[in-house]
């Protein structure tokens, strides 16, 4: 039976080429999208989960009581609660602090190399599970020149013997000094969200760094490993209360215990701490689009059977009759569109395979099609029945119905509600393709819109540098050299960047501040006085710092969003209190984007301190920046021979905040193309047996004196009403969903009529060409050859 | 065999009725030859139809081996299509895309027989029908004679109790005509019940009982010697 069930399905393929190639090209592209798109949401879906003791894995993040009931919630907590709950709570096993990864210069005699890491305790191994390959990793703790590096940061130190030679080597960090390696770790994972080729002593970091040890600095970051059976929520609350010990203030700050594997996918909170997405929703928003994709192309099939139908419905006829029972027969048409998704799957996964390597640079990930994983076949086989069904059920489902008394008979009643059916798919494909490209455009004009909108701060023709303890030493002598070069309009040092102030106190205290504003954090920003000139950030009112005056260093100057919540009126010569001493406001500067646009402009303060600032800024003329750059290089050359030169330009630097935006914008894109394409191949096959089904109706009409121009617009009417419908359902739709997204950023486009007038008109136009071409085939036929036919 | 009492067709357009049959009473014994003639649109292929379950009357009641057909559900009639009826069409209807032997051999794929059996018994009917030459041809390869003849022998295969054959030689020239009207006749001496409808006197005299209908009323039910 089965056999007898593939040979038709596979004859029918033979024989109704155009059909199957229709099917099988919609199918495969499709297919092939949801496959790399179920590659990417696996990967996402997984990242972070792999450590063995991930349920009892959480990471601490502190939250701030802000004006009104709200609760901000930040990574940052301070280093003694993490401590403490260790040795206070015995459901805590276990803790670690998280260093920010930063690229480093690591030598080893001659050969130097760039690699990111952190610092660390062997907790941290103890932890999370990244293997520990040779070596003793709690010489972390005991030895504050311990360093742990990657089997593979080891392999291009050491070469090929690494296991043997490594261990106990001294390496030459740039920043931090001498290290001994004492363990060597296997690489972490791609799925890991951490990602640190070295790790070195955390006593190290905290014995150059002792406000890490503050109880009020937040500055540090950290996780724990609780026991079994712990719970997180009860155990959030006493590492709280031994936090509250330690404050005294108001409106105290809290703590909250996150599974370190959320962190990753669901990283952002409401105002009342709980969890309301991240980056879920990317994930969520590409799924959903790969499904539209292969749901549009199921359609297309949908649309194909059913439209043919009448071709089939005597051999239902026939099969009634000699037996053939309903389910036998939806058996037959199932394993008939299983073939046709069968062979798409194979078609697809060569796609996939074949446009891996450039998914993977759009996406910055390390996919892989491993077809000889168990788990890779059930969601290939997942798939495959989810096609099969959705594109199978419903044909089989009409053509099983038929009635051999009135298929036999050559009269088949054309029932409405089956048209109606296949018309409200075409009118759903373009709703859907609308969605698509509308959606691609608009993520296009906000992408451009944020890389493009004036900021109030320059970040053109600056690039960016590490600053080391070797360039504040040479700094003058530094600057002194850099200014004679050609191109190189000025050099300032800046820290943090302030395109991403990521550095705040709340220490600030004015006449006048509320109670509930006792949270409040200002951005802080270390400067030289030229900053406004490399910034080309006007001043409001007052003056910027003097070039050499110490006495500067006990004024302070704000933003104009500082200005505005203290509520001081003529605030140049006014005092606040800064971490308890009094500062005089001396200027105000024009409010900039300090954050990304996701945010409101934050109340900044500028400070005057050019020695630990973090980063050097050079600007370069307009036109001259390639000059400027090699005057650079020859600068550092000379200056600080030993000093490898690392520099970002910063328009880049700030474009990677939108990460997730522009690959949002780039994915778009490519949905858009395909959306449009399937939509147009479905309406290929519907238009082209439609004008079969009227090729008689067309040959007497034309015999009656229609000309080709009547006919075309006769046969294509019905199709363009359908995707006109569609599209004018599309444009709300859209519109909502766009404005909702819009939402999610501070600073964004208006949605304009243009945005969806656009898309439709050019979807009209294409889908015109493709009806239109179907249709003049028909319509210029000679009309004996079909009449005759009859 | 067959017992139909008063059994009426009808279709509605609007408040009319048309009528297509009425007030049919009849009775088919095992072994009989029956021919059902009468006008175009005299309601013949309706009651073809009825007889064969593929249709439906709106009143009356239809007894197939003294079961009650209409109160049959679709699976019942399944099972009695598939084990008791065969039927030949006018217009052959073979399967285009199933060769010769795969058309014949289907109706015993749906009773599900076995393969070594299905083979000897599709081999033996190629044979007996003398087109074991065709067996691999497809269905647009062959005269109309040769298809209608490959209509019987799929119709026949499963050994129904019933053959019934709507215009069976409506298609065909005379002398493929006389050729399929033979085999019927060595099939019902063989021990077949057999319908057929036409229009065709000279079909009619192969058989053992003529019913001729009226604008859908028996007219005349005459027993040949």
């Amino acid at each position: 039976m089965f056999r007898n069930y593939t040979k038709i399905a596979f004859r029918n393929l033979i024989n109704q080429k155009g059909y199957s190639l229709i099917n099988i090209v919609g199918l495969s592209i499709s297919l092939a999208v949801t496959l790399l798109m179920l590659l990417w949401v696996q990967d996402e879906w997984s990242t972070d989960k792999f450590h063995e003791k991930s349920d009892n894995i959480y990471r601490m993040k502190r939250t701030i009581p802000l004006e009104g009931n709200s609760l901000d919630v930040y990574n940052g907590v301070p280093y003694p609660v993490l401590a403490a709950a260790k040795t206070e709570l015995p459901e805590v096993i276990q803790y670690t602090p998280l260093g920010r990864s930063f690229e480093e210069t690591i030598q080893r005699e001659d050969l130097a190399v760039r690699a990111s890491g952190t610092f660390g305790n062997s907790a941290y191994f103890e932890i999370f599970s990244y293997p520990i390959l040779t070596g003793d990793v709690t010489q972390l703790d005991k030895k504050k020149d311990a360093i742990a590096i990657s089997e593979k940061l080891a392999a291009t130190l050491y070469g090929t013997n690494w296991k043997q030679n490594a261990v106990g080597q001294i390496v030459h960090m740039h920043d931090i000094g001498d290290f001994m390696v004492e363990a060597i770790y296997a690489n972490f994972p791609d799925n890991s969200s951490i990602q640190n080729e070295f790790i070195y002593s955390f006593e190290a970091q905290l014995s150059a760094n002792d406000w890490m040890l503050e109880w009020t600095n937040s500055g540090s970051q950290g996780a724990l490993l609780l026991a079994d059976g712990a719970d997180a929520a009860k155990t959030a609350q006493k590492i709280e209360d031994l936090f509250h010990e330690h404050q005294n203030k108001d409106r105290k700050e809290g703590i909250l215990l996150q599974k370190f594997a959320d962190h990753y996918l669901y990283g952002q909170f409401d105002e009342q701490a709980n969890v309301t997405g991240g980056r879920i929703e990317y994930v969520q928003t590409f799924g959903i689009a790969a499904l539209l994709l292969l749901i549009i192309s199921c359609i297309n099939f949908v649309n194909l059977a059913t439209a043919r139908a009448s071709k089939r419905a005597k051999e239902v006829g026939v099969r009634k009759t000699i037996g053939a029972s309903k389910n036998s027969l939806v058996t037959q048409f199932l394993i008939e569109s299983g073939m046709i998704t069968f062979i798409s799957i194979g078609v697809a996964i060569i796609i996939s395979k074949a446009a891996l390597p450039q998914v993977n640079i759009i996406t910055g990930k390390f996919l892989h099609l491993n077809l000889s994983e168990p788990m890779m076949w059930v969601g290939i086989c997942s798939i495959f029945l989810l096609t099969t069904l959705l594109a199978g059920a419903y044909p089989s489902f009409v053509l099983s119905r038929y009635r051999p008394v009135n298929v036999l008979s050559g009269s088949i009643t054309r029932q409405p509600g089956k048209n109606i059916l296949k018309k409200g798919l075409v009118v759903m494909q373009f709703i859907l393709a609308l969605l698509l490209i509308v959606g691609a455009l608009v993520v296009e004009k906000q992408v451009q819109y944020i890389k493009n909108k004036n900021l109030g701060i320059a970040k053109e023709n600056l690039v960016m540098i590490h600053q080391d303890a070797n360039i504040t030493e040479s700094y003058d002598a530094l600057r002194n050299e850099l200014l004679k070069k050609e191109g190189i309009l000025d050099v300032t040092v800046v820290g943090p960047s302030p395109l991403n102030m990521q550095s705040s106190t709340s220490g600030v205290r004015w006449p006048g501040k509320r109670p509930d504003q006792e949270n409040i954090e200002f951005q802080m920003v270390w400067t030289a006085s030229n900053f406004l000139d490399v910034f080309d950030v006007p001043l409001v009112s007052g003056r910027y710092y003097r070039e050499g005056s110490t006495y500067d260093t006990t004024n302070v100057v704000f933003n104009e969003r500082a200005i505005e919540i203290m509520g001081i009126e003529d605030p140049v010569g006014k005092t606040v209190q800064w971490w308890g001493s009094p500062r005089q406001i001396i200027g105000v500067v024009k409010d900039f984007h300090n954050r990304s646009l996701y945010e409101k402009i934050k109340p900044a303060a500028f400070l005057l301190d050019s020695e630990d600032a973090g980063w050097l800024f050079v600007k370069s003329a307009d036109t001259k920046v390639s000059t400027a750059l090699s005057g650079l290089e020859a600068t550092f050359k000379s200056v600080l021979p030993n000093v490898p030169l690392h520099y970002e330009f910063v328009d880049k630097q700030y474009e990677k905040f939108y990460k997730s935006e522009i690959l949002t914008g780039t994915l778009a894109k490519y949905f858009a193309v395909f959306s449009i394409f399937l939509s147009c191949l479905g309406l290929l096959g519907l238009s082209t047996f439609f004008a079969e089904q009227k090729s008689k109706e067309i040959s007497i009409r034309k015999v009656l004196g229609a000309s080709t121009y009547n006919l075309v617009g006769f046969l294509s009417k019905e199709f363009l009403a359908l995707v006109g419908l569609g599209l004018l359902i599309g444009i709300p739709i859209s519109w909502f969903i766009l404005s909702d997204w819009l939402m999610t950023f501070q600073y964004t486009i208006d949605l304009k009529v243009w945005m969806f007038a656009l898309p439709a008109f050019l979807a009209i136009a294409i889908a015109a060409m493709t009806v239109g071409f179907q249709t003049i085939k028909a319509a210029i036929a000679n009309p004996i050859m079909s009449l005759r036919n009859e | 065999m067959i017992n139909l009492e008063n059994i009426e067709k009808y279709y509605r357009s609007g408040l009319q009725k048309s009528w297509v049959l009425r007030d049919i009473s009849l009775n088919v014994d095992e072994g009989e030859f029956v021919t059902i003639m009468g006008a175009s649109g005299s309601g013949k292929t309706t009651l073809l139809n009825i007889i064969g379950m593929l249709d439906e009357g709106n009143n009356g009641s239809y007894h197939f081996l003294d079961e009650p057909v209409h109160k049959f559900r679709e699976k019942r009639r399944t099972e009695i299509h598939k084990h008791y009826l065969g039927f030949v069409f006018q217009a052959y209807h073979l399967i285009e895309e199933l060769t010769v032997y795969e058309n014949i051999e289907t109706p015993l794929l749906y009773r599900n027989v076995k393969n070594q059996e299905r083979k000897a018994i599709v081999a033996d009917i190629l044979d007996r029908f003398n087109i074991v030459a065709k067996k691999d041809l497809f269905p647009n390869q062959l005269s109309g004679g040769q298809q209608q003849l490959v209509g019987v022998a799929r119709a026949i295969i499963g050994k129904p109790k019933l053959l019934l054959a709507d215009e069976p030689t409506g298609n065909l020239h005379t002398e493929q005509g006389q050729m399929i009207m033979n085999l019927f006749k060595t099939l019902h001496d063989d021990g077949m019940t057999i319908i057929q409808v036409t229009h065709a006197e000279k079909n009619a005299q192969y058989g053992t009982r003529i019913i001729r209908l009226n604008d859908g009323f028996i007219e005349e039910d005459t027993m040949i010697a």
